[in-house]
């Protein structure tokens, strides 16, 4: 990652994995639960994406984890927005949080928090 | 003005915040069974939460952060996903024990069948988490902590003996009348403590130094509501303590209902015994289960990196009061079913204390950490007492509890 014209080495493990991910005008996203790699035959591979979803971060413990997760995402209606994936390019800055140079809404990590927005703004007093 | 006045109510909850109803339970007992014996202990838990609370509330002034926004990211996830499990297991179960003492002492008070009082302590506390602000919740918890001074009133209108009580402070063990009561008396010690350094306090209160915008000026907020607030809720522990040493103490009981330990108020103030016992113990277990609640949805906000913030329009933390209702609700079916609520009190006592490690130690490494803390690093003192404690604890409690609970 370029920074004032020096290269920076990032421990995509140690700096990325498990962060706090934030969009451009720091809201929560939620946490960099995996990280994809795009294979390329005869190239390097290269970091594709950073990946958002509680069945990810499942099938980190365990494969059974993570497809049990994955149906309660189905459960709950998310199932076909997660995980929610970021590519790489959109990532702005790794340091204490990943930023990302998008909006919230303009991706699926909000689709949860909306579906029980509509429940909560009908009980009495919510605001 | 203005300022102090926030102090001042943040140190009545941090007092009030301190006595719940598993302290009360093993404190009352500590008492009845040992005398002032166990004093010392208390001295110790409270030194030890004081430490933890004040690091807490540091790391969380100075960057921002919470405990548990960085257990995950310095621990990993497998060790993250560990701790966030027994740290709501603890969550509903304690919670549960305060509801389930809350229904008790709305039965001590009005009567009525114990199911229906568990559904109006609900009611109660859904009103509370729902509609009150922060600032509202500090103030309605610190002025009603005021009346957990009733245990300090009865122990010094006793007249214990001063010199016995100040000996206690200091280690020391007990005569007993048989070598069995050693054990009893190490599975005190151990539950006690556990119930004196409960973690959720730190989590609770940690995010409230965020909740309340508290920044690196702010550090002598913190310190003073840490040592003074803790600080005299620990007194107010030693009150129940002493009392219960000087009233039930001779009686050789062993205190296994709310009623019993209400006995202890009958010297001081008479037909009022009852009545004060149950309103003190109603507030305990009411501000704790308010803090329970709350903490269940900042610990799971915090893991997942969901917005959160009892302060945010609820339309923009739908998932974090979506977490703490849910765990409410969970806690009053737990309530519900009808385990005892001293039965869940000794679980949870006995889980914290086993899972206290996974937490302090990776929190203590941090707190050394300069980059992150910069000047603000934890001294030599406060590290080696944190983990020492922390440890010894774990130690003791695998070995004692269930030895305690295997012999019965």
């Amino acid at each position: 990652m370029e920074e004032h014209g020096l290269t920076r080495t990032i421990d995509v493990v140690h700096d990325v994995l498990d962060k706090h991910i934030v969009d451009r005008n720091g809201r929560e996203m939620g946490r960099v639960d995996g990280i994809s790699v795009e294979l390329r035959g005869g190239a390097p591979p290269r970091l594709a994406e950073v990946l958002i979803g509680a069945s990810v971060l499942g099938s980190r413990v365990n494969a059974v984890v993570g497809r049990w997760v994955q149906g309660v995402e189905h459960g709950l209606g998310i199932g076909e927005e997660r995980p929610v994936r970021i590519r790489f390019s959109h990532v702005d800055e790794i340091g204490d949080k990943v930023k990302v140079d998008l909006a919230v809404g303009e991706t699926g990590s909000e689709t949860l928090e909306r579906r029980l927005r509509t429940w909560i703004l009908k009980i009495p007093g919510s605001r | 003005m203005k300022k102090y006045l926030e102090v001042f109510l943040s140190i009545l909850t941090a007092m009030g915040g301190f006595v719940e109803i598993g302290e009360l339970v093993f404190t009352v007992n500590a008492g009845a069974k040992f005398g002032y014996s166990l004093l010392w202990v208390v001295l110790l838990g409270t030194v030890g939460i004081i430490v933890y609370g004040e690091m807490a509330g540091r790391i969380a002034a100075v960057n921002q952060d919470p405990v548990f926004y960085l257990i995950r990211e310095r621990n990993g996830y497998a060790l993250g996903l560990g701790t966030l499990i027994a740290a709501n297991i603890v969550c509903l179960l304690t919670c549960a024990a305060e509801i389930g003492g809350l229904a008790l002492v709305l039965k001590l008070l009005v009567g009525g069948p114990y199911r229906l009082l568990v559904l109006g302590a609900l009611l109660f506390l859904l009103l509370a988490v729902w509609f009150l602000s922060f600032q509202a919740i500090e103030r309605v918890f610190g002025l009603l902590g005021l009346l957990m001074l009733v245990f300090v009133f009865s122990a010094i209108y006793l007249h214990p003996d001063w010199t016995q009580v100040g000996r206690s402070l200091l280690p020391n063990l007990p005569h007993v009348e048989s070598p069995r009561d050693y054990l009893v008396y190490a599975y005190f010690c151990v539950a006690l403590m556990s119930s004196i350094m409960l973690p959720y306090e730190t989590y609770f209160y940690s995010s409230g130094a965020i909740e309340e915008k508290w920044t690196e000026p702010d550090l002598w907020i913190n310190r003073t509501t840490s040592y003074l607030g803790m600080g005299f809720g620990s007194i107010v522990s030693m009150g129940v303590l002493v009392t219960s040493a000087v009233v039930l103490g001779p009686l050789q009981i062993r205190v296994d209902s709310y009623e019993q330990a209400a006995l202890m108020f009958v010297p001081a103030f008479g037909r009022w015994a009852v009545t004060l016992f149950a309103c003190a113990l109603g507030v305990g277990c009411f501000g704790a289960a308010i803090e329970i609640t709350l903490n269940a949805g900042y610990v799971l906000s915090q893991s997942f990196g969901w917005p959160w913030g009892i302060d945010k329009a609820r339309r923009d933390a739908t998932r974090f009061c979506t977490a703490f209702t849910v765990v409410l609700l969970l806690s009053v079916l737990i309530a519900v079913v009808g385990f005892d609520p001293l039965q869940m009190t000794l679980i949870s006592v006995a889980l914290t204390v086993v899972i206290m490690p996974l937490v302090v130690l990776p929190f203590l490494v941090l707190m050394n950490d300069h980059q992150y803390v910069k000047q603000h690093k934890a001294g030599p003192l406060a590290n080696g007492f944190l983990a020492a404690l922390t440890i010894v604890g774990a130690l003791m409690a695998l070995v004692v509890i269930p030895l305690e609970i295997f012999g019965g």
